[in-house]
């Protein structure tokens, strides 16, 4: 998702990932994942960036496994890590 | 494709005009008229049971061989394919095709209704290890599922009422069949540590604040509690209906066992969406691949 400014780009990281993980695992679930995930790269949900998907996606992949088996996991993986190649993350009809 | 709407709409409609069936053909036909429509609901009970059960089966193929959630699918398909067999062994007594157990009758008879009856018994057990597993995998995800007060509040009156039904073991059967009371006081305590368990998954999944997941396993808690409702209806109907009491408990019984399977239907449905949605995919739909 582009932006011009850095706190835009750090908020729509933040989005994207969310949009990609809540119509799966609800809204709540998101948002303890991303806080999760972000964590255990370093970051806190407030400073990750669309260039942290890759490391993003590789932290978020165990928890995710466990909630929902590995091939429901990997796409939801595959997914992220497409947010930091530029791609889309997709709309999902809610 | 049907939308997972559409099915909802359709199960609420069958749901509504159910019981207006019912009391036309009680009224007009008598008990005679009355058993057919409650045959009937058993019968569209056990076809949705089938569907669930294939469906059921190619979602377990949709994990990994080593996931957690494979040996849960797993189960629930044992859970739902033994079932079926005891609802088929019900189908041949409520058709005549076999006669009921009296006394003196030979063994292999007693074996067919009697034993067998505890086939359900069985099956709800696989289910009751499903739910554990359930439980297991959500505390094992890292997030922090937790279950309230308020959960253990609902969950007291149920751990009480196997005692209940101890105590008004008389109403549990109207047939006089103390081999059928028995049945049910095991099936009451089985029910009421399922649907403690339930309550458990439904915080579980509320706690999610929405999602496919949680769709799923709202559906499974619905399905369960038609099933235990199942149950306490007999007792009650009995006690608000003294006369012709026996064909109103059969049919409220079956309904809400036709109940149980449509929400094991939206289940599936439902799983197959987490997948659907997990690749991006946009709406709820079910295809002809539930079957698997």
């Amino acid at each position: 998702v582009p932006s011009d400014s850095g706190s835009q780009a750090v908020l729509d990281a933040r989005t994207a990932v969310a949009r990609v993980l809540k119509p799966v695992v609800g809204e709540f679930v998101a948002k303890t994942a991303i806080s999760m995930a972000s964590k255990r790269i370093g970051k806190t949900p407030e400073t990750i960036e669309l260039s942290d998907a890759q490391d993003l996606a590789t932290a978020l992949r165990p928890a995710l496994r466990t909630l929902l088996g590995t091939p429901t996991a990997e796409a939801l993986v595959a997914r992220i890590r497409a947010l930091g190649d530029g791609e889309s993350a997709g709309e999902v009809t809610p | 494709m049907i939308r997972a709407k559409v099915l909802i709409r359709a199960f609420i409609a069958l749901a509504a005009i159910g019981p207006s069936v019912f009391l036309l053909a009680n009224g007009y036909g008598g008990d005679d008229g009355g058993n057919a429509v409650a045959n009937g609901a058993f019968v569209v009970g056990l076809l949705l049971e089938v569907v669930a059960f294939l469906g059921a089966s190619g979602v377990r193929r949709d994990f990994d061989p080593d996931d957690a959630w494979r040996t849960v699918w797993t189960l629930i398909a044992a859970f739902l394919g033994v079932r079926i067999l005891a609802e088929l062994r019900l189908a041949t007594l409520l058709f005549g095709l076999v006669p009921f157990h009296y006394e003196g009758a030979p063994t292999w008879l007693f074996v067919y209704v009697v034993v067998f009856r505890y086939l359900y018994t069985v099956s709800d057990l696989l289910f009751l290890w499903a739910l554990v597993l359930t439980i297991r995998s959500y505390k094992d995800s890292g997030f922090d599922f937790r279950v309230t007060p308020r959960d253990y509040a609902f969950m007291a009156p149920l751990v009480i009422a196997p005692v209940i039904a101890y105590e008004l073991r008389h109403m549990l059967t109207l047939t006089g069949d103390t081999y059928l009371t028995g049945y049910r006081l095991v099936a009451v305590t089985i029910n009421m540590a399922l649907a403690c368990l339930c309550i458990v998954v439904r915080r579980y999944a509320l706690q999610m604040g929405g999602g496919a997941v949680a769709r799923v396993w709202t559906a499974v808690v619905l399905a369960t509690a038609a099933r235990v409702a199942s149950f306490v209806s007999v007792a009650v109907v009995a006690q608000l209906l003294p006369t012709g009491a026996i064909v109103a408990s059969d049919f409220v019984e079956q309904y809400l066992i036709t109940i149980f399977a449509a929400c094991w239907v939206l289940a599936i449905v439902y799983q197959r969406d987490v997948r659907r949605r997990a690749s991006g995919a946009p709406g709820t739909t079910m295809d002809g691949s539930l079957g698997g």
